[in-house]
This record gives structure tokens, sequence and C-alpha cells, in this order.
């Protein structure tokens, strides 16, 4: 896959950019996965994909990535056609412990996608100490990942792909294997990033309540193929709590709506 | 009082790892004290010998050729068996080119080739480090061939993700994460090295180890024979030992990874 036909030179951070989502559709050989997913994505959005598991999240959110190729339709990052994966898009795994290197300290593993970009050793090293920082990981930057808590691998995953300098984050059940409490964290430091940084972030989950209490909006996928059957506008406001926010008569109303659909 | 302790520990672990070889040196020692027997001479002439020849620096040149061969030769079967087991474990397409020749090749046990290379390349040290590096090579290039399939999808995955160059990918990602069975692969080298240094100066040789050997027995020089092989023995001891602490001290995060993930059972599998 070329994955340098989309240049850098056409975003700089203080740039983000929409993504847009048209006619996507796609097949595995004869199995027919995702058809006719229509999203946009504007700067600054958070947008949570939930669905009834196995109906193609990941694999959605793999075609966003550039990962993997798409059947039809296209993904547009600005004004350029998403065809491999770009600068804009930084990408967390479900999995950190698969997604960080275990023989790369916390610090170089939050640089290393900066060494590929080229960018010299000391500037490397003071922007994954700043994204560290961000994510609250100061003084983690000598330890190695498998030092961490799974939380904290989860936030290195994240640092690492704000030192990659996208402003879009994809990420692919993000919290789905921690403890509740550390999710709940993370959750909050998530909002937290995308209000400081004004970046846009996609999250896939199948956890309701997360996806409502996230998002500015909600597309909830269903069917075979699947197909997005509804986006929900969470109107919550911007200072999200994870107690008010959830005993608010609002997102009870938000999240049995998606429910309903889910379970349809 | 735990510094004593400790030590105490310590004595007894090295207690534990040294009482059977100790005995069974011990027990030849003894068993052939006044052996008449040709064939079988006491021990202690075998390392008064031993000790003469190394002392006297015969042993040492011997040696010297030996250890170079197989030095250089392992350097060529790490360097070529590591890079194209890495392209070889990346490429599918590659892996399915090559997999029937390298089930052919894996097979051919390297000293039945021993003759023929000799005879082709002649008695100098070229053939002997060509014999190494061939035999070096196939546990090298297997292991690291396993090693690069064995890496964890989601680590290339992320590195596609982050657009990592593909000679970072193969440098700091695939020969990292593949070292370990590398190193595996590396460690099954060294011995097989061992034996060919041994067996390829045995045949068109003038100096070596193996010639040493091979040489003392033309004479029925039984001491010296003995003496040669004893010190192979011991060469490939430190070898080993020599091995191990060069694997920890490259795969310390490795082991210590291992070790940190075992109290802990919240791991959610693979």
């Amino acid at each position: 896959m070329d994955t340098n036909s989309m240049t850098q030179t056409t975003r700089s951070p203080s740039n983000p950019r929409p993504m847009a989502v048209t006619g996507l559709s796609k097949s595995y050989g004869t199995v027919h996965v995702l058809d006719d997913i229509n999203v946009t994505v504007a700067p600054g959005e958070f947008l949570c994909i939930v669905g009834p598991s196995g109906v193609g999240k990941t694999t959605l959110l793999r075609t966003l990535s550039g990962l993997i190729d798409l059947s039809a339709g296209e993904v547009r990052v600005g004004d350029d056609v998403l065809d491999g994966p770009i600068p804009d898009i930084g990408l967390v795994f479900q999995d950190y412990r698969g997604s960080l290197m275990p023989w790369m300290r916390t610090l170089e593993n939050v640089a290393f996608p900066l060494r590929g970009k080229g960018i010299g050793k000391s500037e490397r090293n003071a922007i994954a100490q700043k994204c560290l920082e961000d994510v609250g990981l100061g003084d983690a930057a000598h330890s190695y990942p498998w030092e961490l808590s799974g939380g904290m691998q989860q936030r290195v995953a994240i640092a690492r792909a704000l030192a990659y300098d996208a402003h879009i984050l994809l990420m692919d059940e993000p919290f789905g294997a921690l403890d509740a409490q550390t999710r709940l964290g993370l959750e909050d430091l998530v909002l937290d990033l995308r209000k400081r940084l004004n970046i846009s972030v996609i999250v896939v989950t199948h956890d309701i309540d997360e996806a409502v209490y996230l998002a500015d909006r909600v597309v909830v996928l269903s069917g075979k193929p699947a197909t997005v059957i509804d986006i929900v506008d969470v109107d919550l406001g911007n200072n999200r709590d994870q107690i008010k926010t959830k005993s608010d008569p609002r997102f009870v109303e938000y999240r049995n709506r998606v429910l309903k659909e889910i379970m349809r | 009082m735990s510094q004593n302790f400790s030590l105490k520990k310590a004595i007894k672990a090295q207690a534990e790892q040294w009482w059977l070889p100790v005995g069974l040196i011990i027990l030849w020692w003894v068993a052939s004290a006044g052996s008449t027997s040709f064939y079988f001479p006491p021990l202690n002439k075998i390392v008064a010998a031993l000790i003469r020849d190394l002392a006297s620096g015969l042993l040492l040149k011997h040696l010297a050729f030996s250890l170079t061969n197989m030095a250089i030769g392992l350097a060529y079967a790490i360097v070529l068996g590591v890079i194209l087991g890495l392209f070889i474990g990346y490429f599918k397409t590659l892996r399915q080119a090559t997999s029937p020749l390298l089930n052919f090749f894996r097979s051919i046990p390297i000293a039945a080739i021993v003759p023929i290379v000799i005879v082709a390349m002649g008695t100098g040290a070229s053939p002997k480090i060509f014999i190494i590096g061939l035999a070096c090579f196939w546990p090298i290039l297997l292991n690291t061939i396993d090693g690069v399939r064995g890496v964890p999808p989601q680590m290339i995955e992320t590195s596609r993700a982050f657009s990592i160059p593909l000679t970072l990918l193969f440098w700091r990602v695939l020969f990292m994460a593949a070292l370990p069975q590398i190193m595996a692969g590396i460690r099954v080298a060294v011995s097989v090295a061992l034996v060919l240094m041994v067996v390829s100066e045995f045949f068109g040789a003038s100096q070596g180890i193996g010639f040493f050997i091979s040489e003392s027995k033309q004479h029925f020089a039984m001491v010296e024979t003995w003496a040669g092989t004893l010190l192979v023995g011991i060469l490939g001891y430190l070898l080993s030992a020599l091995f191990l602490k060069i694997e920890a001290w490259l795969l310390s995060w490795y082991f210590q990874e291992a070790r940190s993930a075992e109290p802990n059972a919240t791991s959610s599998g693979s």
C-alpha cells in the first residue's frame, strides 16, 4: 500500500481537517461486512461508533485508519482521499500489550513514530516527554511498558498517537481490557485531551453508556451487512461528569434509545 | 546476618550445580590413576599434557586458528541468517517460494559435505569457514523466520498505522521482537559450529585443534589425543557460558517482562 501519497505538508497541527466518509462498503470475498456508510467528523468532534458484537465496528475503524482498503466509496481527510495510513490519524488499539514495544522504554515507544517521520532524536524525545506529561505520565518516561499498569500502558499508547501529531484519534475498544475504575479515569482523560488539544476522536465501543457519556454523536451500526441505522446527537454539554452526567434524565434517554436500536 | 545468609544460599546454589561434574571428574581421576591401557591413559597424564602444550604455546596456536575460523563462520551465518530470515519471515511470497528449498537443505547433515568442500576449496582456512558458516546458517535462518512469524500482528499493524519505514520496521520492530528466537537459533549454531570446527580440521588441515587431535592419533600419541579432546570439551562449556551471559544482557527486557507477567494473571490471553 502506498503510504506516501498524501504528503505531510497539507496540514499543520493548527490546521485540523474534517473526515468525510461517503458510501463506504467493505466485503471480504463474498462476505459483505459494511454497506454504504456515510458519516462526517468535524474537527474537534467526539464520535462514538456502537453496535452489536461482530457487526463490523473494528473493520470500519480499520478502513478509516487506512490500514485496509475499501471495497467501494471513499474516505476523505480534508480534500485528500485516504488510501493508506496518514499522519493526520493516530490509532490506539484495545490490546496495549501487543501494540507497545516491550524492548523500548516508554519515552522511546512514544517517540518511535516520530523517528519514521525523520525528526531528530532530541526533538523527538522532547515531544514525547511533553505528550507523556499530557497524559499524566511525565514520571514514567524511563520505565518499560511492562512495568506499568494496564491503564498506564494505554495512556502511553494515547501519548504516542498525540506525539505523532495526529488530529484525528481513532480508538478501537480502547478501555475494554481495563478495570472499571481505570476505565472511567481514562474516559475523562480523553475528553479532557480533546478539549485541550482540539482533536477529533472516534471511539469504537460495545459499551453504550461509555459511548453516550463520551460522544457528541453516537453512530449506531446494525445489520448484516452493517449499515448506519441511527446517528444520535448527544446534547449533554461540554463538561461531562461521571456521576452528574450519567444521572441526567437525558443521558438515560439517549442510552435507552441506542440500546433499543441495538437489541432490535 | 542477611549477608551471611545470602552467601550461604549462593554457596548452596553453586554446590547443587557442581557436585555432579566435579564428582565425575574425581571418579575419572581415581579410576584412571595407574591405568596402563594404551587407549585410556590416566587423567593426570592427560591434564599434564594439556597444561604442557598450552604453556608451550602449541595448543594456543592451534586454538587461535580454530577459533578464528569459527568466529568468522559464525559471523557470516548470523549476518546472512538474520537478514534473510527477516525478509523470508516477513514477506509471504518469499516464504512460499523458498520453503521447499529450505526443507531440502536443512535436512542435509553438513558433516556429510565436508569431504566435497575440502576437495573443492582446498586445505586453507576458507573451506573450514565455509563449512562452519553453512552449518550455522540453517538454525539461525529457520529460527529467525519462525521468530518473525511469531511477532504479534498488532505490532506490525501499529507500525503500519504510524507509517514506520521498512528499514526501521525491520531493525527496531521485527528484529527485536524475533530476537529471543534468533538467540535460540544462535545457541544451537554455536554448538554446531564447535562440532564442525573440529570435524573440518580432520581432513586436509595443517593446523587447528581438530588437526591436533587427528594428528596426535595418527602418531598414536593417545595422551595428546585425549588432551585435545578434553580441551574441546572445556571450550564448549566456556562458549555456552559466555553465550548465556550475552543472551541475558541482550534480552534483559525479555526475561524481566516474562517475570513481570507471571504473578499478574489479569492479562486477557495471547
